[in-house]
């Protein structure tokens, strides 16, 4: 029996020894992880895109590993620069702005499908109405809400032509009969306005064909109603010939180019969607490789469902000359165990946009030469339930958020160069300066809770903490916990749940204090400072503040970008003054980057534009001592496509 | 009457003396005996609070247990920093929690400070350790309680019963066992969604809930042996209800091998609450549990500590549940017997 | 016999048809829908999506409208790959799951029902001990551990085979060892529990009297009576190896169909989660009813009514 029992001990003893010795092993040479010699030929590059998309249909993706194909099976009226993302010249040639900056006619350069079909502006207005279709139930359509009228047909208001101002109490009265309403919006214009009803969604059809039907024909005051749902008709954009595009927005946006190099703008070929509904098939299978037809840098040559997809040179690609790799493999590898062991055995060029890696890799991977951080668009914080006591109180919500050593926070816990931050916008986005608030300052929260009037005869109560299920987010919200325990005495309840509850405890109000991690969709301070007006269906603080909204509005309706920014931060430092938010860090985007592969930019965005890159082919021979400038396009100039009035 | 019901006592008595002739059971049932005492004293081998503490004048009883207000903003290195001369205290043999942070030291390997070294958030392994001794046990006895009682419930009315019944609870056993056992408790916890210790009740019941079809089948097999057997008889005959007959003649006899089967599932659910936390769902992460602490080798491989010491938890624990099962099988079952 | 087989068989269905529908409600019942997102969609949108689905109508009418399309084979439509229905999802999975699962049973039964036998037959010498200490190392062995060993060891410090992916016979071997150990250990222990039941029976004593060689012994009688436990284990081991393993095929990145019982489920991708449920019990009372049959031929006391 005491072999027995020695064999055990022996096993053990194994195990931990190979453990030991596997993971003390020096991973690749010269400073870099694994091996620097391509797998592959210089007409090959392979990356990860950790898993199967949704869709790479542009109008209805909603997921980033769908984006990033996307982006280079597509081309859209403009592209983003590959470092800063400013937008520069893609199939629109130049474009022009009107003064009060409410409207675009953008001029499209000649180009086709990859079919040889000729692609026109008329492809542009057709691929925007789909998008804001109800039918197609995209779930991004809400990028193109600039345009004029957009979210009204996407919401299928009903447009009641013939009805004034003046007459909208009336109108409210007499649909309020029919169905709760949600707005009332004027359109004149359209000589009309527009009802969106509101209430339960389930009931909503029936109440809309309700309400048109009482409406329709009835005489209101002096004038008779007209009312219909809306249609695509009334959208802002429409193509006035097949080389110019014309498009209207419904107040000046300010970061409207930046919109349309998002993948929702990008075109898609109205020819083979319509050739599939005349066949009777499912035209939500064109983006399957026997059908897709794109006009962008490359096309879909292979897919092997949550394997791997093969992305093929474009050549009738208008710019087909600056793409320089053929063939771009696309794996589908979700665990970042298995991504590394890829990535260090060669089989993979880069880790890929959508791989995220353990804080706990970092501090070792960051040592390596081909280890490449940039900050991203996206800030951690944690939503107060302003409805809530005691977080209602803005002092106590002041107060826990000076309690947070946030400094202590990446250095320790994140540990992957996170920026800690007390401000909601990242900074420097666009050229914006935030506020800067203090960081870390336990003293004044103190005496910030006991004028709240928490103090030995007033214990402060226990608070909830709530986040979604991860490693993460769970290390975090313990050393917070313990933060605000040693600072201010204050217990909190931990409480984690599974992601599709968290977004109903959310979406309910059902919480005290919950993690939320917001990314950023363009590179301008408004994706993050309009989370918080009052209309914002991601806004889940339940702070509503009219004037807040009003300030956030005069912003952006400023044309001088500079004064925009100044007033942005006033807008900002507004709302942290009510702190609906508790900041924690603007999030950095790590990446592994093999040193042959040339032309691989981090942005933003993190958006991966194949287009640029390519292999430096001294990396087959050995390790050279210098490295090749990347060949990136200069940063255009402001004003070099687009002409003021 | 002559008193059948006598038999099975002397008959656990032999069981167990058979049992305990090897010193291998004997060492895994005394290890599990030391399991079961560590998970009832955890708090008093590492906990982030002294046992007991004269501290700027007054004296508080272990606070390690009750938690006081006063004390709320101190652990015991804050408490070792600001103890005035005259101030004393008695401190567990581990003064970390198994849920405190050591900022200064995340990821540390083994060292005077921290014996068995720190985890990502800068807790100290031991303390998780020794804390995570509760959650397994919990774990283990819990769902097993549940399934074994379902399972003998079941299992003995239906092959006591026999006909129809056993026929629908037969194809009832079958239509729980082909039900995965992961849709169920994804289902479960989203819609319970439990908090804390309450978490740990919930899953494991529902793991009972779902497994108890091995014992049902186990404890039917045995009664079908048992029914037939001469003294079952003469208790009918006697004139013993069905009652009577299934509680003092027949269960009795079916429970050794109920024992093995039990012991056995302990094991087996300790590992599925290692597995489950591997998945994503299962104890709660503000609570230690070795196949939890495990789940985090994932993320740093580097750190072999990690892996080592949660998973030579795991190892043991199960392996001497699993000794255990099988020296009792082995005891049980004379045709083994050298 | 053949009459046994289709009786049961067709006693199979209603057993069936009562797990689908409760599956069909349970999952039914887990807050989250499948449409939800970190950003708000329209009301008028998720209107759409759910009519697009069917997810609009009341449940009883979902379930038998899901029936009806199941009995023509038709597994619906997934709402987290809204390209693919659920049977390609399947058809795409299966194969990699299935020939992950071939390799994984035959590694266990190589070693399982090797070391077994051994240890039964040299029970209680050097060999029966380290077999067996092997096998209470190998249960005792999650595989999330083992796996990442593994990788370690072969792939990354001896290189000599792929840490991950899939495409090659080569990829095929870690995940086969890591998912097959826990099941070799099982049998080990198992077949050699079984055959020390029978070594001291009275047709292997006749036997061993006859003069017959020690391996015919083994082969012949000793096995073919000590295989029934392992029979009944090994059915529903092959179920569970033929739906995949969730995490060996997560952490060698396998495009099987393993990963989808709780990915789906998170997703609340209801009709994956169903097809998943409906192919697993298939196969769960299939092999029951297999193991059955195998019981008859191995064991003559045995007699199908």
């Amino acid at each position: 029996m005491t072999r027995r029992f020695r064999s055990l001990i022996w096993a053990t003893l194994a195990s931990c020894w190979l453990l030991g010795v596997a993971t003390d092993c020096s991973r690749g040479a010269h400073g870099y992880y694994g091996t620097t010699r391509p797998k592959h030929g210089p007409d090959e590059i392979w990356t990860n895109l950790s898993t199967e998309p949704e869709y790479i249909d542009p109008g209805k993706c909603s997921d980033s590993a769908g984006g990033f194909v996307i982006v280079n099976l597509f081309a859209g009226l403009v592209q983003p620069h590959p470092v800063t993302l400013a937008p520069m010249p893609d199939l629109a040639e130049r474009w022009t702005v009107s003064p009060d900056g409410r409207r675009y006619e953008f001029h499209l350069r000649a180009s086709t499908w990859s079919d040889g079909v000729a692609l026109t502006a008329h492809d542009f207005e057709y691929s925007w109405k789909r998008v804001l279709d109800p039918a197609t139930a995209s779930k991004y359509a809400t990028f193109l809400y600039p345009l004029r009228y957009a979210e009204m047909f996407q919401r299928r208001a009903i447009l009641v032509r013939g009805a004034s101002e003046t007459d909208a109490p009336a109108l409210r009265a007499r649909v309020e009969t029919l169905s709760p309403i949600e707005a009332l919006t004027p359109a004149p214009e359209l000589g009309g306005m527009f009802v969106l009803l509101g209430g339960d969604e389930e009931g909503r059809a029936a109440r809309r064909a309700q309400v048109i039907h009482a409406l329709d024909g009835l005489t209101l005051g002096a004038s008779q109603l007209h009312a219909a749902q809306t249609d695509a008709s009334v959208v802002g954009v429409h193509a006035v010939s097949d080389d110019t595009l014309v498009v209207e927005l419904e107040t000046p946006v300010p970061y409207f180019l930046y919109l349309l190099s998002y993948y929702t703008a990008m075109p898609v070929p109205r020819h083979v969607i319509e050739r599939l509904a005349a066949a009777g098939e499912n035209t939500d299978l064109w983006t399957r490789p026997d059908h897709i037809v794109t006009n962008g840098a490359y096309m879909l040559h292979e897919w092997k469902f949550r394997q791997y997809a093969w992305l093929h040179k474009n050549p009738s690609y208008w710019d087909a000359a600056r793409v320089r790799v053929p063939r771009i493999r696309l794996a589908m590898v979700d665990s970042y165990n298995t991504t590394l062991n890829l990535y260090e055995a060669g089989e993979l060029d880069s880790i890929g946009p959508n791989a995220s890696l353990p804080a706990e890799f970092m501090d070792a991977l960051s040592r390596y030469r081909d280890f490449r951080r940039a900050p991203a668009l996206v800030t951690y914080f944690y939503w107060f339930n302003t409805h809530v006591a005691p977080v209602n109180d803005a002092r106590v919500r002041r107060a826990l958020s000076l309690a947070v050593d946030r400094q202590s926070i990446v250095e320790h816990i994140t540990r992957s160069g996170q920026i800690p931050t007390a401000d909601l916008v990242p900074d420097q986005v666009g050229g914006y300066r935030g506020p800067h608030s203090p960081l870390f300052d336990p003293e004044a929260a103190r005496a910030l809770l006991r004028e709240a009037g928490y103090g030995p005869g007033h214990p402060f109560p226990e608070l909830t903490l709530t986040y979604n299920t991860s490693e993460g987010h769970k290390q975090i919200a313990e050393a917070v916990q313990q933060m605000w325990k040693t600072n201010l005495g204050v217990d909190v309840t931990l409480e984690n749940q599974e992601w599709k509850v968290y977004l109903k405890t959310m979406q309910t109000g059902a919480f005290q204090l919950a993690r939320m991690g917001w990314v950023g969709d363009y590179p301008d301070p408004n994706t993050f400072l309009e989370l918080l007006t009052a209309h914002n269906g991601n806004n889940h603080s339940g702070w509503h503040d009219a004037h807040y909204d009003e300030l956030l509005k005069q912003a952006n309706a400023s044309v001088d970008a500079a004064k925009r920014m100044v007033m942005l931060r006033e807008v900002e430092r507004y709302m942290l003054a009510a702190l609906p938010v508790l900041p924690m860090y603007v999030y950095t985007r790590s990446e592994l980057v093999k040193p042959y592969l040339m032309g691989h930019a981090l942005n933003y965005e993190n958006r991966y534009l194949c287009k640029y890159w390519w292999i430096d082919r001294r990396w087959y021979d050995g390790v050279p001592s210098t490295r090749m400038p990347d060949g990136f396009p200069p940063e255009p100039a402001r004003a070099s496509a687009e002409e003021r009035h | 009457m002559s008193d059948v019901a006598n038999l099975p006592e002397t008959y656990l008595r032999m069981v167990s003396r058979e049992y305990m002739r090897h010193r291998l059971h004997r060492l895994s049932l005394h290890a599990i005996m030391s399991l079961a005492l560590l998970a009832l004293v955890a708090d008093f081998v590492a906990c982030d609070r002294p046992i007991l503490l004269s501290f700027r004048g007054t004296l508080y009883l272990l606070p390690n247990l009750v938690d006081p207000p006063a004390l709320r903003a101190y652990d015991n290195q804050r408490l070792a920093d600001e103890m005035n001369p005259s101030d004393w205290a008695v401190f567990p043999p581990v003064p970390w929690g198994y849920n405190s942070h050591d900022l200064e030291a995340v990821l540390a390997p083994p060292s005077a400070q921290h014996w068995l070294g720190t985890d990502s958030g800068g807790r100290d392994v031991l303390a998780r350790v020794v804390h995570g001794s509760r959650v397994s046990l919990a774990v283990g006895v819990l769902s097993v309680a549940v399934l074994v009682s379902i399972g003998m419930f079941i299992g003995s009315i239906a092959a006591y019963f026999g006909g129809v019944l056993d026929l629908l609870l037969m194809r009832f056993l079958e239509i729980v066992h082909a039900v995965p056992t992961i849709l169920v408790l994804v289902t479960m916890l989203a819609l319970i969604m439990p908090t804390g210790w309450h978490s740990v009740v919930a899953m494991m019941v529902v793991i009972g809930l779902v497994r108890w079809t091995d014992v049902a089948r186990l404890v039917r097999g045995e009664i079908l042996r048992i029914r037939t057997m001469p003294y079952v008889e003469a208790a009918r005959a006697l004139g013993a209800g069905h009652a009577r007959i299934l509680l003092r003649h027949i269960l009795p006899n079916a429970l050794a091998p109920v024992l093995v089967a039990a012991t056995f599932a302990m094991a087996s659910a300790i590992l599925l609450e290692g597995a489950l936390s591997f998945l994503g769902f299962g104890i709660p992460e503000d609570m230690a549990s070795w196949g939890g602490m495990l789940n985090d080798v994932r993320g740093h491989t580097g750190a072999w500590w990690l892996a080592v010491f949660p998973g030579a938890a795991i190892f043991f624990t199960v392996t001497v549940y699993n000794l255990a099962g099988e020296g009792l099988r082995d005891a049980i079952d004379p045709r083994l017997r050298a | 016999m053949a009459r046994f087989i289709l009786r049961r068989l067709l006693g199979l269905l209603p057993t069936l048809l009562v797990i689908i529908v409760i599956s069909f409600f349970v999952i039914r019942l887990a807050p989250g829908s499948p449409f939800m997102t970190e950003r708000g969609v329209p009301p008028e949108v998720l209107a759409d999506l759910k009519a697009k689905y069917g997810f609009d109508q009341p449940l009883p009418t979902q379930l038998l409208r899901y029936l009806g399309n199941l009995a023509h084979g038709d597994l619906g439509l997934s709402t987290k790959y809204p390209q693919r229905t659920v049977n390609e999802i399947i058809a795409d999975g299966f194969p990699a799951t299935l020939l992950l699962g071939t390799a994984a049973l035959l590694w266990a039964l190589l070693l399982g029902v090797g070391a077994g036998i051994v240890g039964a037959v040299r029970q209680n010498t050097a060999w029966d001990y380290g077999f067996m200490a092997a096998a209470m190392v190998g249960i005792s062995l999650p595989t999330f551990v083992l796996g990442p060993l593994l990788i370690l060891l072969f792939a990354l410090t001896l290189y000599v085979l792929p840490p991950a992916g899939w495409g090659s016979l080569r990829h095929v071997v870690l995940p086969a060892l890591t998912l097959g150990t826990v099941y070799a250990a099982y049998l080990a222990r198992l077949t050699r529990g079984s055959m020390l039941e029978v070594v001291r029976a009275d047709f292997v004593r006749t036997a061993r009297a006859k003069g017959l060689s020690e391996p015919a012994i083994v082969l012949h009688h000793m096995l073919r009576a000590g295989l029934l436990p392992v029979v009944t284990f090994l059915g529903p081991a092959i179920a569970n190896l033929l739906v995949g393993s969730v995490v060996v095929e997560k952490i060698f990145a396998t495009p099987g169909i393993g990963p989808y019982f709780v990915d789906a489920a998170f997703n609340r991708d209801y009709f994956l989660v169903m097809g998943i449920v409906v192919l697993d019990s298939v196969f769960l009372l299939i092999m029951n009813l297999l193991v059955d049959v195998a019981y008859g031929l191995l064991d003559p006391r045995i007699r199908f009514e």
